[in-house]
């Protein structure tokens, strides 16, 4: 069972390894960022497979900030900035 | 398990190591930021997979999410800057 799971998080892995051309070719900042909200997701995926495998039960602690820490990114990159009028 | 737990280490090590380079010879500041949100995304999972959760947790949440909003925000204003001072005379009174 835990060499299934291994095996997942191994196939994530290698989803994160693909999104990294996308990020670091990505024509516009968008597609950078994209990438990087798919790397994040994939690594909620790996962090929660890894939990069982490693016996460490306090990982799924880390997922939750994982999910946080995606959220506030992208906050971060789609608030606009006010030109000529200040903010 | 150990086979598949050594190539999951390898296939980690390269994307991390693949990722701090394009990060370090990157130009633009925008382009960087989010090369380095994602290079602390990568870390993060290298301490989760090194059993030291705490240092996972502090890893996201301060290294990759908090500085990399701070950043991401330093970023759009200093490139915000740049361009409006080359518009406009008044863009410096600007906060």
């Amino acid at each position: 069972m835990n060499a299934f799971l291994l095996a997942v998080a191994l196939v994530l892995m290698a989803g994160i390894a693909a999104g990294l051309i996308r990020v670091a070719i990505g024509p516009t900042p968008s597609d950078r960022m994209m990438a990087a909200q798919l790397m994040g997701t994939s690594g909620i995926g790996v962090i929660l497979l890894l939990a069982p495998v490693l016996a460490v039960p306090a990982l799924i602690d880390v997922a939750l900030i994982f999910s946080l820490l995606a959220a506030v990114a992208v906050t971060a990159f789609t608030r606009r900035r006010v030109t000529n009028h200040g903010d | 398990m150990t086979v598949l737990l050594t190539l999951f280490d390898l296939l980690l090590t390269l994307t991390l190591l693949g990722l701090a380079v394009v990060t370090l010879t990157s130009h633009e500041p925008r382009r960087a930021v989010i090369l380095f949100i994602a290079f602390g995304l990568l870390l993060a999972l290298v301490w989760a997979r090194l059993r030291a959760p705490d240092l996972a947790l502090a890893e996201a949440a301060i290294g990759a999410g908090l500085s990399g909003a701070l950043m991401l925000a330093a970023a759009r204003r200093a490139s915000g800057r740049k361009t409006s001072a080359a518009q406009s005379r008044d863009a410096e009174d600007a906060p």
